[in-house]
């Protein structure tokens, strides 16, 4: 049985204008990503993947077509439309963590939980809850710039999560850490998965693409090919596939 | 290389065209009211020097009595003085102590009646101004000061009647004339001409005994020198008025206000440096990769000094003049009443030194700050500009600013509150920008309700508190039974009988060394409302009350003794207190009519100041007065209501306004550039917000709430401040004029209306100011 998507789009294109020239970064993409699943975007540079990437999180509007979240169209919304819609449903993680550098890594957490329907303690509580979830709980009341990259990663994976999004988007989030702490963050993305969080990750790494159930290969604004992972693979093996799998796509 | 500065300059106004307009116009406004204070300051002397030296005005008067005085020997005197230009011959002139009568009213004026003879036209000449351009006067007609004609609106061809005995003597009124020693309208007595040989009109010859002899001095800053000679080898019984006084009269409105605007440009020019650095500061920060690349292609730091310095000088070559144009037309507005009054029609005024001055000190300032700001440019390491596209991040602030996350308001508030902790530094100057803009608003508002509410507060300027003022005309009603009369009226609450009276202050060794005028007060001095700063009015024939003025320049204080000539007597009176006046610079005295009367047996009052029972139509009450007493009195309008006071309250509020103005637009710059400079350095913090949800709009707030707090700050400070320290700030201005203690009338609700119109303008400026946020792309957050 097919599980319902949590990500659907039809003939999306995004075109961006300079000048009197036009690129199409997206062209014509349809791609259906699955609810609970753990998806990876990879391709090569202007591929079009952090395109891709805020087309489906509704920080941009597509030029053309559509994209639904669950149920909920995306396309032809406005700004503040869009807006309540990512606040509500939509988690970002990325590669530089991007925490505002003048709040403590808590209060990193509560600002997003504020913007949500939950009441201020709920959202105190929920912060703590994630907080010792994800092995960060001492280091709250410190600033971004007073803890490791791969803490700040998982107080960015933290805070990604205190609205209980549908979905978790992480672009690159490995991309500036150390294997020890590229792995701890890897483990906190699989364990929210396992718990049924749907995941889309972008990346160029092998090893961390092998964390996903099922790969989208981007290529020139278009999902060229995707190959899905058997769960009892083992984690080389993984590897191994999907070297050669994107080897024959010439990645 | 200096080609391709200019083209770095063109650039940065091509691509920051609204901040560098918003710091323009901040120079531009610095520059208007620095240079409309000097210029004020500087020119307001230039019109009066000019007609005074046209005039040939005389620097020394001597009043004296022929009988005791040998005029002589006193022109004999002085023409061999070198510093002495001309002396004049002896006019004869008679003080006219009753109010003169036009049209039924009173002018409560002492009026000096002087004949204007053929040896004016050499020396103390007065100018037609209005009426017929006739060399003298002619029989039975009478010139007036200008200053006395346009504030009761007299008009040559019109008849006013002038006490004489028991009666009246009609004048006609052929000229009214520019006479530079009382063109001021606020030293009384005043002056007024009529031809040689008619004062006998006025008294019987054998009491033309008043002799008036004008020296003219070389050179003005002489006078002084040559009166200390004077005194200390003549033995001069009579009084003076010397070019100090009637000078700085004409002036004292105008040095008020120059005075004002000249402190507030001050704190202009402050906000005007803070804009510019703030700017460059902003501007570094965010070309910082930029400059690192311009000095990578051959730029060397003082190249990039340059840049700014030259932005700067571009920026201030075009908006000086502005401001300087803007300054010109101040000048000429405010002076416009003033250069008429004593006959100029065109605007001549020299104003080059103070635009220079004023050009000078802006441009200097600019330079100056983009000098400085610049070199952190200057500093920029182009390696690691390039590579890191950022200054090195300082050390980590081990205290986080504080983020009130328990607070249940609304989350863009307490955002605000956290921006405004994280650079405290930028915190602290905006702070003190709102906090001026504040202070100067709420300084101006009530500054200019003080001066509106004159009338209210009469006390306090050195007037009795009397809302009708009138007088009865001698022959035809006594003094006994209009009092007898007036006071079985059920609306009157008290009467005060007064007369204006002039005496010499005779120095220790017992030579006269100043003549100044004040009023005697016929009963309970403290029912007229009038008031002392220090002791209690006199109630006693052996007591005097003095002003400001005189106690300072005669260190006289309560308890002291004065001797002078009064009344044709030596008299030495009892200090019990000092008051405050502004009519004649703070020089005055107050009498009881008790000591008059010891000198005087038959000295009877014809003044009477009335104060009306509470809830009484003022102006109804004035006619029902009139009707009753017949043609037996005269009702004069009240000092509120004179052309000189409305002329120097609009003045006034004319350039209280011109500062709320300045402040208002200061304060909308200063939050425009705030939230500008905001927005380009937490861009990336803002593209966070965005995607984690917040709306355009919810990041607007965060900045509007930022400048909300300090508003709110700064008028919690600032109000108190302002309502406090205005006072204080106006007396020191105005001391010299006479009012020490500067008669303050605090607008509450004038100052409450402040709050939302302040903050309406803060908010605006700061939402229009954020509408760039809406460009902030969370693209900016991702790696590619």
């Amino acid at each position: 049985m097919i599980p319902p998507t949590i990500i659907r789009t039809e003939n999306l294109r995004k075109v961006f204008k300079t000048g009197q020239s036009a690129t199409g970064v997206i062209n014509n993409l349809h791609c259906s990503i699955y609810k609970g699943e753990f998806t990876i975007i990879m391709g090569s540079s202007g591929s079009g993947k952090s395109t891709l990437l805020y087309l489906i999180s509704g920080l941009e509007n597509p030029t053309d077509g559509k994209i639904w979240l669950d149920t909920i169209p995306l396309h032809g919304r406005d700004e503040k439309n869009l807006a309540l819609l990512r606040r509500d449903h939509v988690g970002f993680v990325f590669q530089d963590y991007n925490l505002v550098q003048s709040l403590t890594l808590e209060e990193n957490i509560l600002i997003a939980g504020y913007l949500g329907k939950k009441s201020r303690s709920q959202v105190r509580e929920k912060a703590k809850e994630l907080m010792e979830t994800l092995g960060i709980g001492s280091l709250g009341k410190r600033l971004p710039s007073q803890v490791s990259g791969g803490e700040q990663q998982r107080f960015a994976i933290a805070r990604a999560l205190i609205n209980n999004p549908h979905l978790l988007m992480a672009d690159e989030p490995t991309g500036n850490l150390n294997s020890a702490s590229s792995e701890k963050v890897l483990d906190c993305l699989a364990e929210l998965n396992k718990a049924g969080q749907s995941i889309i990750m972008v990346t160029h790494d092998l090893k961390s693409a092998c964390r996903g159930d099922r790969v989208l290969f981007l290529k020139d604004g278009e999902v060229m090919d995707s190959i899905a992972f058997d769960k009892s693979v083992t984690m080389e093996e993984r590897e191994k596939i999907l070297f050669s799998w994107l080897k024959e796509r010439e990645w | 290389m200096t080609k391709s500065i200019f083209l770095v300059v063109k650039a940065n106004f091509r691509q920051r065209k609204i901040q560098q307009l918003l710091v323009g116009i901040s120079i531009a406004l610095s520059a208007l009211l620095f240079a409309s204070g000097i210029g004020i300051l500087e020119s307001i002397g230039q019109p009066f020097d000019k007609v005074f030296n046209k005039l040939k005005g005389s620097h020394i008067f001597l009043y004296f009595d022929e009988r005791t005085e040998d005029y002589k020997k006193i022109s004999s005197w002085f023409r061999q003085q070198p510093e002495v230009e001309r002396v004049s011959e002896p006019s004869a002139y008679i003080m006219i102590n009753g109010p003169l009568i036009f049209k039924g009213e009173k002018i409560d004026v002492m009026v000096q009646l002087t004949e204007y003879t053929k040896d004016h036209l050499q020396q103390d000449q007065v100018f037609v101004l209005n009426g017929a351009k006739k060399q003298y006067p002619g029989y039975g007609e009478i010139w007036l000061p200008n200053s006395l004609a346009s504030n009761h609106n007299i008009h040559p061809g019109d008849t006013i009647g002038i006490p004489v005995g028991t009666g009246l003597q009609q004048m006609i009124v052929s000229a009214t004339v520019v006479d530079p020693h009382y063109s001021s309208g606020v030293i009384n007595p005043t002056r007024a001409w009529i031809t040689e040989g008619s004062l006998p009109l006025f008294k019987p010859v054998l009491e033309l005994n008043n002799d008036m002899l004008g020296i003219r001095i070389k050179d003005p800053s002489l006078i002084g020198a040559v009166w200390q000679r004077f005194n200390d080898q003549y033995h001069y019984t009579g009084s003076n008025l010397q070019y100090d006084l009637f000078r700085s009269s004409f002036l004292a409105t105008y040095t008020v206000i120059g005075s004002v605007l000249l402190i507030f440009s001050v704190v202009g020019i402050l906000v005007a440096m803070f804009l510019i650095s703030t700017t460059i500061s902003s501007n570094i920060s965010s070309d910082y990769k930029l400059i690192g690349v311009m000095k990578a292609q051959g730029f060397t730091p003082a190249n990039v000094i340059f840049i700014f310095v030259l932005q700067y000088f571009l920026l201030s070559l075009i908006f000086i003049p502005i401001g300087l144009l803007g300054s010109f037309l101040v000048i000429k507005v405010l002076f416009a009443s003033l250069i008429k009054s004593i006959g100029i029609t065109d605007l001549d005024f020299n104003l080059f030194a103070p635009f220079i001055s004023a050009s000078i000190v802006v441009l200097s300032v600019a330079l100056f700050v983009s000098w400085y700001c610049g070199r952190k440019a200057a500093k920029i390491k182009p390696a690691k500009a390039i590579r890191d596209g950022g200054a090195e991040k300082k050390e980590v602030n081990k205290k986080p600013p504080y983020f009130p996350a328990k607070l249940s308001w609304p989350l863009p508030a307490l955002l605000g509150i956290h921006f405004l902790l994280i650079n405290r530094r930028r915190t602290w100057i905006s702070f003190a920008g709102l906090l001026f803009a504040v202070f100067i608003l709420v300084f101006s508002m009530n500054i200019s309700n003080s001066f509106t509410k004159l009338k209210y507060n009469k006390a306090a300027w050195g007037f009795d508190n009397g809302n009708i003022q009138l007088s009865i005309l001698k022959g035809r009603l006594l003094h006994e039974q209009f009092m007898e009369s007036i006071l079985q009226e059920k609306g009157i609450r008290s009467v005060m009988p007064y007369s204006f009276h002039g005496m010499t202050i005779l120095s220790e060794k017992g030579k006269p060394v100043q003549e100044i005028y004040g009023k005697s007060f016929d009963g309970n001095i403290d029912s007229a409302g009038l008031i002392n700063l220090v002791g209690r009015h006199p109630n006693a024939a052996h007591e005097i009350s003095i002003c400001i003025g005189t106690s300072e320049k005669y260190h006289k204080r309560p308890g002291d003794s004065i001797t002078v000539f009064i009344e044709g007597q030596q008299e030495t009176f009892f200090i019990t207190g000092i008051y405050q006046d502004v009519s004649n610079l703070g020089q005055g005295f107050r009498l009881h009519a008790s000591a008059i009367k010891n000198i005087n047996p038959i000295y009877k009052p014809a003044s009477y100041s009335l104060r009306v029972q509470p809830g009484i139509d003022v102006e109804e009450y004035k006619k029902y007065i009139n009707h009753l007493f017949g043609g037996t009195i005269n009702i004069e309008s009240g000092i509120e209501d004179t052309i000189a006071v409305t002329s120097v309250v609009g003045s006034m509020r004319a350039s209280l306004l011109l500062l709320a103005i300045f402040f208002v637009v200061v304060m909308v710059i200063n939050i425009w550039n705030d939230m500008a400079m905001n927005i380009r350095e937490y861009r990336k913090s803002f593209g966070i917000f965005k995607t984690l949800g917040f709306t355009s709009r919810q990041l607007r707030a965060v900045l509007v709430w930022k400048t909300l707090w300090l508003l709110i700050a700064a008028l919690l400070i600032g109000l108190p401040i302002g309502v406090w320290l205005s006072p204080a700030l106006m007396s020191m201005v105005t001391k010299n004029l006479g009012l020490v203690k500067f008669p303050y009338i605090t607008d509450f609700p004038g100052t409450v209306l402040l709050i939302p119109i302040i903050l309406f303008f803060g908010v605006m400026s700061a939402w229009f100011a954020t509408r760039r946020t809406m460009l902030v792309n969370p693209r900016i957050l991702i790696i590619e």
